[in-house]
């Protein structure tokens, strides 16, 4: 295992015992019906988020001791392709509501594309992303009838 | 078949013999209409398109069939959502293998082996195997449909909430089986998803779960967005720095790389029957599906295999597996379907609507009443299936191209593709948070090293095993022992206990090989 991995792994366990510390909380202030000696709807979570808990605190207990064995990376920053690529999808998803699905598609797959390749051709991105959108709309909302949101639109007509 | 012995029927011999000749002619005469061959390849090419692309499924496919089938008649009507099943099955292996994003939750298993393979330049043999096990499930259930489907039917009525849960224990231990290196961080990953399934409603009170006072947590997350969000969005993040897929040459390809030798395909006789059954076992008992099928007929391949750690390194036994069993479980879904009015799983309960509206009522009188339809529908799956395993010959080499395709350019309709197939269940944008959410998590476990699928198997088996566990202790006012006063029950558990205790026993094998 590299460091990299044990680094993951350990913000993986950290979110992990931070969720079970939540669920574990609402599970217990949440009301559980119950009747006679039956299980309450909160008693089967409420096991299996201690165990999950109990086996997340195993493995970070395995990750830090290993740790010092881990092989060392020459960074943890993850590569600027998969961040940009990230706050790119995420922007995206967001824009569907403000701009309507046809321009944030298309806007979406220029982007993504000189993302990853910053010398791609900008006359055959746009092209294949206007062809690509314009598949999608015709298969999905006109095909099969999926509302896609064009709030833009709707506002123009 | 389903006669009742009263001394006012005609002879039951006779009555038998004259239906097995109706069905006989029907059957017959479907084969040889063109205009039935016609809607049955139509119908297959949209099940395998819906089956590849991630986000769609054949329940979707099938749904949306119904209403363009009001004015055919009932055979053709019901070839063509038979055949968007057989191919809704069957194409979840191609986008699993070319592209590890499992176009249905059934090919989930598909990803392990498949891709692996398609990353060797191996791509076309994965589809080819694919193609084929899954041609081989669905004759082999179908066989099984047209010859038994009374018998096994009875399987299906003989299954309570103590032969649920231990089954549905059962495919958890397979948690084992796909957790790669670490058990426990497969454990882990495989309490997430059952962990998941509490979200929503209660089964047994109705309580609001984990909800947060969200209303659209009140159903619960649904498999397609979990799935797209585990598999999809990390693998479309992780290759935005790879080189991109091997390069195919697609004008190189020929149908021998693609169509497996007879040779081997003869040595995997054992593991495409046994994955086929279990496919059709599985399919029989309703609420269960491919996924779940999927994971158990791997699993059981791979205890049999002579290589077991090969499997999840692009051992092509592990692509046999899956998907002759999440096509076996096309004909063992449709017997309950048919002879008792009882769907499968979610596909045939839209079949059976399908069904309905034209006229055919599902359960023992179908088969007295229209047995020319039933031979004609019998036929249809069959037809069906020839088709699908035709057409994957036939669009190997556009399905190749596929991996041709700049990964600048691919990613982007892969993420627009993921986004709008979970946005397309239920048109609500809750889902594509889910999906995002999910999806940035399980990237962040990929790179820990954590395996994904036991967290499908979680999400899929949780809820089950939790909703049959508590109903079978209210039948036995509290006590285990009705796990153990039920054979099938005892047997799924003791097969399970086994799996678990040969699991730790192998993993703490490998742990002190690994330190000594």
């Amino acid at each position: 295992m590299n460091k990299e991995q044990a680094f993951y792994e350990r913000i993986v366990l950290v979110l992990l015992l931070a969720g079970t510390a939540v669920f574990y909380s609402v599970a217990m202030q949440s009301p559980s019906a119950t009747e006679g000696g039956e299980l309450g709807s909160m008693d089967f979570p409420k096991y299996i988020l201690i165990l999950l808990g109990i086996f997340s605190v195993l493995q970070l207990m395995i990750n830090l001791r290993n740790a010092k064995k881990a092989t060392p990376v020459d960074t943890l920053i993850p590569d600027r392709k998969i961040i940009l690529s990230i706050v790119a999808i995420l922007a995206y998803a967001a824009l569907w509501d403000i701009v309507g699905f046809c321009a944030s598609t298309a806007l979406f797959l220029i982007t993504e594309a000189k993302i990853l390749k910053r010398d791609a051709d900008i006359r055959t991105t746009v092209l294949i992303a206007l062809v690509g959108t314009a598949a999608v709309y015709l298969v999905f909302g006109v095909a099969f009838h999926v509302y896609l949101p064009e709030p833009l639109l709707e506002y123009l007509m | 078949m389903f006669l009742n012995r009263h001394r006012s029927f005609p002879p039951f011999r006779g009555v038998i013999m004259d239906i097995l000749a109706t069905m006989f002619t029907g059957a017959f005469a479907t084969f040889l209409d063109p205009s039935i061959l016609l809607v049955v390849l139509e119908g297959t090419v949209i099940g395998i398109v819906f089956g590849a692309l991630p986000g769609l499924s054949a329940t979707m496919g099938v749904a949306l069939l119904i209403p363009l089938t009001f004015t055919l008649d009932p055979v053709k009507a019901m070839g063509m959502m038979l055949g968007c099943y057989v191919g809704g099955m069957a194409g979840g292996a191609i986008s699993a293998a070319l592209l590890n994003i499992p176009g249905t939750p059934s090919a989930v298993v598909t990803c392990l082996d498949g891709y692996h393979m398609a990353q060797k330049g191996e791509g076309a043999q994965a589809l080819g195997w694919a193609a084929f096990s899954s041609g081989f499930g669905s004759l082999f259930s179908w066989l099984l449909l047209v010859t038994l489907s009374p018998v096994l039917a009875v399987l299906c009525t003989s299954f309570g909430s103590p032969e649920y849960a231990a089954l549905a224990f059962f495919g958890l231990t397979i948690i084992a089986a796909v957790s790669g290196k670490s058990l426990l961080k497969g454990l882990i990953a495989g309490i997430i998803g059952v962990i998941m399934s509490f979200i929503g409603t209660d089964p047994i009170w109705g309580d609001l779960r984990f909800t947060f006072g969200s209303m659209n947590l009140m159903t619960g997350i649904s498999t397609i967005p979990a799935l797209i969000g585990l598999y999809s969005i990390p693998q479309i993040i992780i290759s935005s720095v790879s080189k991109g897929n091997p390069h195919v040459d697609s004008k190189d390809l020929k149908l021998s790389a693609f169509v497996p030798p007879i040779v081997e395909m003869w040595r995997q006789k054992w593991n495409i029957i046994r994955s086929s059954l279990i496919g059709t076992l599985i399919g029989i008992i309703p609420a269960t599906g491919g996924n779940i099928a999927a994971f158990i007929a791997y699993d059981q391949t791979r205890r049999f295999s002579k290589e077991p750690d090969s499997f999840g390194k692009g051992n092509f036994e592990g692509v046999i597996a899956s998907e002759a069993s999440n096509n076996g479980v096309c004909g063992g879904a449709l017997i309950p379907m048919m002879t008792l009015g009882i769907p499968g799983d979610s596909v045939t309960a839209a079949l059976m609507g399908g069904l309905i509206i034209h006229g055919l009522r599902p359960g023992p009188a179908l088969f007295i009443e229209s047995p020319e339809q039933v031979a004609g529908i019998f036929a249809t799956i069959l037809m069906a299936t020839i088709f699908m395993v035709l057409i994957q010959c036939v669009g190997i080499k556009l399905f190749v191209r596929v991996l041709n395709v700049p990964i600048y350019y691919l990613n982007g309709f892969l993420v627009v593709l993921s986004l709008v197939g979970s946005f397309a269940l239920r048109s609500n944008f809750f889902d594509v948070i889910m999906t995002l959410c999910i999806g940035m998590f399980g990237y962040l476990m990929i790179k820990g090293g954590f395996p994904t699928a036991p967290v499908v198997l979680g999400l899929v088996l949780g809820s089950m095993f939790e909703g049959e566990f508590r109903r079978a202790l209210k039948l036995s006012e509290g006590s285990l022992n009705i796990f153990v006063t039920h054979p099938v029950a005892f047997t799924f558990i003791a097969i399970g206990m086994i799996i678990i205790l040969h699991s730790i026993y192998k993993s703490w094998k490998q742990n002190n090989a690994a330190t000594t």
